[in-house]
């Protein structure tokens, strides 16, 4: 492995340019195992030089079965035999990141944040974790975003230096995505388009749905879980200075170790997350209604 | 390796004698000598196809080594009665050369089994068939780019042999063929799908005859009686195939090759997003085109009226019907009444509430991450 230095002399990835068929990959596996989150492996490349990370192939993790079949594979054993059988294909044989199914956009977890570190440090400091919403995907949108730790979150978690402060908007850097075809299927999405006079997949025009549709209520729903649990957290750390105070008064031992950080910090993060959500799509909503106001109106005269 | 056996006909579509109808005809055609049989054609499958296989068959083309003219792989869905859906695929090692071929049988075995392993108990995906790309006339050296087409085939007497390897694995195997020559008289990239059935002379099966059957992309629409068609791709997977579209479609207007699918707020390349749906500017654009297309329907109507229908009355009746329905769907609203404004209201307030809410809530956490950062260390 390479040291600290020659990492970081490394150039960082500052895009990345997954290919149609990985995008296809991710979304079908996310989709059919709604509503259960899965996971699964990018193969790709990263291009050096201009900081792109080119992503080509994706396959899943397998489902943890409990009842554990004799041809139950662990997951690192079933990742090391898929690449190889695609190797033999000639499908671009190096690990670059792993993909996740992220629920109404909640991803700042402790667990996430383990994965992606050891994926950082084992794999190489340019992987990227690809996290797909199944319910922001709707109307014509599609919500794939990419995300690293950055460099000081990584920094501190390597150091066994617990409970130091870092500002929630620091412990993730996203990525830019762009999708890219090679050329025989942009060859036939041409054709495609160009041969009938409808446009078969077209999606201009789920966006003028105007129902209320429950994504709001979702998020409010979850933003109320989440605000619980950093309440549980703020309780913890008060709890633990009062013991803190009675040791010192009692010059007993230590009172056990203090709350970890991380966990309220992340759920911060993730808090404002869904707040970003949610005033995204009512500022979009807001316009929708204001038109569908004024056409009606007009139309009245 | 399994070699050929012998027979040297050329498989196209179908042999001149089944000709007479695409429906079912059965058994014995007395036309011809009665040893001559050839199995039940029926013609009335069809098969829907999910758009991540045709990505996954072009992309393993692409990817072939030198000097192999095509490529094969393992064809996954679910069989229905006459309706198939392929909903996957993976590829498969194989070589030819003449008339022998030589597939990869235990990296099948062992991909399947790899492949099923993840697939919850719900979704049952098994084997249905077989893809193949276009192989090129006279074998597989890929000859050097020359003047004029080289003629490419879709089925050869190689095909047969795969296809018995592939009946083998499961019952009726669809084979898929995706032309991928490029050549002046396929236009982009066409794909057909076959069923084979056996040509038997007194009892001795002589050959396969592969009978084209119906194919098409499943796009995830609804059909128009509101009944979702078994085996469609989902929503999600047509926005794939939406932005995809939108890619090419700005790449011939000269842009580049790359799609944006998305960017970190407030970035620079968030602001040249054109694909993103929930911009204002997506919302005229999407507004420009509902009006091209009313436009449309009303000089239609406008020349029926004038013109009294014309020569093709029942397509123009027909058309009228499903105009009128389209327009019946709209809801009537009094849009003076009372009950539009207080819908609109109630739907405003709600909004306006959870922006205040949030915005409240991001300024509490700003607090609280400052009350944070000012503990210090904490006691480790």
């Amino acid at each position: 492995m390479t040291d600290t230095a020659a990492t970081i002399a490394e150039s960082t990835v500052k895009a990345v340019h997954i290919d149609g068929l990985a995008v296809m990959k991710i979304v079908k596996h996310c989709q059919d195992s709604l509503p259960s989150m899965v996971t699964g492996s990018l193969l790709g490349m990263m291009l050096d030089d201009d900081g792109i990370l080119e992503i080509t192939h994706a396959f899943p993790f397998p489902e943890q079965k409990d009842n554990g079949g004799d041809k139950n594979m662990d997951g690192h054993e079933y990742q090391l035999e898929m690449m190889k059988m695609l190797r033999e294909v000639n499908v671009d044989n190096n690990c670059v990141g792993w993909y996740q199914s992220m629920l109404t956009g909640s991803y700042s977890t402790s667990t996430l944040v383990e994965n992606q570190q050891g994926y950082q440090t084992d794999l190489s400091p340019n992987a990227v974790v690809l996290l797909y919403d199944p319910q922001q995907t709707n109307k014509g949108n599609l919500v794939l975003r990419a995300y690293r730790l950055s460099r000081e979150c990584m920094e501190l978690l390597s150091t066994q230096q617990k409970n130091v402060f870092l500002s929630p908007s620091k412990f993730f850097e996203e990525i830019p995505v762009y999708m890219k075809n090679n050329g025989l299927t942009t060859a036939m999405l041409y054709e495609l388009s160009q041969r009938s006079n409808v446009d078969h997949f077209n999606c201009d025009f789920e966006q003028f749905n105007l129902d209320k549709d429950s994504y709001i209520e979702k998020n409010l729903e979850l933003m109320c879980n989440w605000v619980d649990d950093l309440a549980n957290e703020q309780y913890k750390f008060q709890y633990y200075v009062r013991q803190q105070k009675k040791q010192q008064q009692n010059e007993g031992e230590d009172s056990g170790s203090a709350p970890r950080r991380l966990e309220s910090l992340l759920i911060n993060h993730q808090i404002r997350q869904y707040c970003d959500q949610m005033e995204k799509s009512s500022s979009g909503s807001f316009g929708k209604l204001f038109l569908a106001n004024n056409l009606q109106k007009g139309s009245g005269k | 390796v399994r070699s050929a056996n012998g027979s040297t006909h050329h498989h196209h579509s179908h042999i001149p004698i089944s000709n007479k109808h695409p429906l079912q005809t059965n058994m014995t055609n007395h036309t011809s000598s009665p040893a001559l049989t050839i199995g039940s054609t029926n013609t009335n499958v069809s098969v829907h196809i999910h758009p991540l296989v045709l990505l996954s068959v072009l992309d393993h083309h692409t990817r072939r080594q030198e000097p192999n003219g095509r490529v094969i792989g393992t064809l996954l869905g679910r069989r229905e009665g006459n309706h198939v859906t392929i909903t996957n695929c993976f590829a498969v090692p194989h070589a030819e050369r003449g008339d022998e071929v030589a597939i990869g049988k235990d990296f099948n075995r062992q991909m399947l089994s790899l492949c099923l392993s993840h697939i919850g108990a719900s979704k049952h995906e098994s084997v249905v068939g077989w893809y193949g790309t276009a192989l090129p006339e006279g074998g597989n050296e890929d000859v050097a780019e020359e003047e004029g087409d080289k003629s490419y085939v879709t089925i050869t007497d190689t095909s047969s042999l795969i296809h018995d390897f592939y009946a083998g694995e499961c019952e009726d195997p669809i084979h898929l063929v995706v032309d991928t020559s490029m050549s002046q008289a396929s236009a982009g990239v066409p794909m057909k799908a076959y069923r084979s059935v056996p040509l038997t002379v007194k009892g001795m099966a002589l050959a396969n005859v592969f009978h084209e059957v119906r194919c098409s992309i499943s796009t995830g629409r609804s059909s128009s009686d509101n009944e979702q068609v078994e085996g469609t791709c989902s929503v999600a997977e047509r926005i794939v195939m939406d932005k995809m579209s939108k890619g090419v479609q700005a790449r011939a207007n000269g842009g580049s090759e790359l799609t944006l699918i998305s960017a970190p707020a407030g970035s620079i390349e968030e602001e040249s997003n054109i694909t993103d749906n929930t911009s204002i500017r997506s919302l005229e654009s999407g507004m420009k085109k509902l009006l091209d297309l009313l436009e449309n329907a009303s000089e239609f109507v406008d020349n029926v009226v004038a013109n009294g229908g014309g020569t093709d009355s029942d397509k123009t009746e027909e058309i009228g019907r499903k105009l009128t329905d389209t327009i019946s769907m709209v809801p009537a609203i009094d849009c003076m009444g009372a009950d539009f404004d207080k819908m609109i209201y109630n739907n405003m307030q709600d909004l306006l509430m959870v922006s205040y809410l949030s915005n409240l809530t991001k300024t509490q956490l700003s607090v609280a991450e400052k009350l944070n950062s000012a503990i210090g260390t904490g006691a480790s």
